[in-house]
């Protein structure tokens, strides 16, 4: 295996970066390091993002960052790879957690092990091929979650005043801004009958102002924000 | 190590591959359809992994793959067309098919034809977290790819090295290189290119000519039955001059490829 690394590791660095031969030796080199057995693994979806640019430095620092005239190619390959793997995820670990600094030593690959522990649990999450309708119908959820919460703003915000303008004649307080606010964010909502005392209107009024005027222009901006009805 | 032990390269598929698989989906779930949204939300997903897995593929060997010119970057494209297509500028454009674990061929949806320089073959197993690139074939007619087909990666490489020489060719002063932009006018020359890699390796040496010819003209079938009748004098001195181009340009690419 040495010997096989050696052959490989000498092709590669034969010949400048972007030439056919070097990345056809890289092609093989790859192979056989994805292979190594003791190569840090983990289905962490950081590790694999870390793995993922390991493979892209290699190919960049091996000829002048790696010594293969020393023995023990495989072990210190491994050892070099690893090592490599390590600063990035420690990298990800102090994006992650603020710049706290993790004095471990980097001598083996159980470092590798007890940093990938350390690393916050994402919760960002990877689906599988049979789970995968699910997730598309949960990134369907999260994305009406998300449509509702630019409605809220869009409600507090009222940027062209859309809302605010639209009120009975002699009531510009009852409009459909302030409606929106008691009768549909305001947890527990308000009680039209409330709001009618309150502002000394008459509760049908308010009633139909309200869904004649102000429940369909909601609807229009939630259309307009991104929110797709059901066929 | 022979071609029977080819390579089969894996590329993790983490956080960053899965966001941008993610947004994609959620963007096309806004724009497609409303019947067939969650269909097209997850053909985009698998596309978007198996355009990330050749990008990355790419990026380890030090190539300039550009995620962001391609349209399977574009929401209101992939909403609409099964496109996976990655762009390395200089070269042209790639299309990365995923395929399932088991699965023994691909079907080529016709969009994702146009100006193909290749496709790639990007394989899927249960688990999402990484990929498999199992080869590749240079831009074809067939809208199916068998497995048992497929190129390897070392062919991958020679492949584009081949195309990048010939781009840099055609783009540059060389007199012929003029002539042939001036001939294919509009057209992508990419794809051109790509067409006259394989006649170059593929076709007989003394048809090769005609062979390119007929790319020049862009539509042999037509110009073939123009020059049996021999209705116009004019067209027939054409077809000579494109031929002796066609020749000139054969020179020029034996030389390059060589």
């Amino acid at each position: 295996m040495d010997e096989q690394l050696y052959r490989l590791i000498s092709q590669v660095c034969q010949h400048p970066l972007k030439s056919p031969k070097r990345r056809k030796a890289m092609n093989l080199l790859l192979v056989e390091i994805q292979q190594l057995p003791g190569l840090g693994k983990s289905s962490h979806p950081d590790y694999l993002d870390a793995l993922n640019r390991t493979f892209e430095w290699i190919n960049r620092q091996l000829c002048q960052g790696f010594d293969r005239d020393r023995p023990l190619i495989q072990k210190r390959l491994l050892q070099w790879v690893n090592s490599y793997l390590y600063w990035r995820l420690k990298d990800l670990y102090s994006q992650a957690k603020g710049d706290r600094s993790l004095d471990a030593p980097i001598t083996d690959s159980q470092t590798e092990t007890s940093l990938l522990e350390l690393l916050p649990t994402t919760n960002f999450e990877i689906p599988t091929r049979s789970g995968l309708d699910a997730y598309i119908e949960q990134i369907e959820r999260e994305q009406q979650q998300q449509v509702g919460l630019k409605l809220e703003q869009y409600v507090e915000e009222d940027p062209d005043e859309k809302l605010r303008n639209c009120h009975p004649q002699t009531y510009p307080n009852c409009n459909c801004q302030l409606l929106s606010f008691r009768v549909l964010l305001k947890n527990p909502p308000d009680k039209f009958s409330a709001i009618a005392r309150e502002h000394n209107i008459n509760y049908q009024t308010l009633k139909s102002h309200w869904e004649r005027h102000c429940r369909p222009l909601l609807q229009a901006i939630a259309l307009e924000l991104g929110y797709q009805r059901e066929v | 190590m022979n071609s029977t032990e080819a390579p089969r390269l894996t590329v993790p598929l983490g956080t960053e591959a899965h966001r941008l698989a993610k947004q994609l989906a959620t963007e096309t779930l806004q724009l497609a359809p409303a019947s067939i949204k969650r269909e097209v939300a997850k053909r985009v997903y698998l596309n978007t992994l198996a355009v990330y897995a050749v990008y990355s593929y790419l990026k380890w060997q030090a190539y300039e793959p550009q995620l962001e010119q391609g349209d399977s970057w574009q929401p209101i494209i992939c909403a609409r067309w099964d496109v996976a297509d990655l762009v390395l500028p200089g070269i042209g454009k790639l299309e990365c098919r995923p395929l399932w674990f088991g699965e023994s061929a691909i079907a080529i949806p016709l969009e994702a034809t146009e100006d193909r320089i290749g496709y790639v073959a990007v394989q899927f197993e249960e688990q999402l977290n990484s990929a498999k690139l199992l080869g590749f074939v240079p831009s074809v007619e067939a809208l199916e790819i068998q497995i048992a087909n497929l190129q390897t990666l070392d062919d991958f490489v020679d492949y584009l090295e081949r195309l990048e020489l010939a781009n840099s060719f055609l783009l540059g002063d060389d007199p012929v290189a003029v002539q042939v932009r001036d001939v294919l006018n509009t057209r992508p020359i990419a794809e051109i290119i790509a067409q006259l890699e394989q006649i170059y390796c593929n076709e007989p040496e003394d048809e090769r000519a005609y062979a390119v010819k007929d790319v020049f003209t862009g539509e042999g079938i037509y110009a073939g039955s123009d020059r049996e009748l021999g209705e116009d004098v004019d067209e027939g001195d054409r077809e000579i001059e494109l031929l002796e181009l066609a020749e000139e340009l054969l020179e020029k690419l034996r030389e390059i490829w060589s």
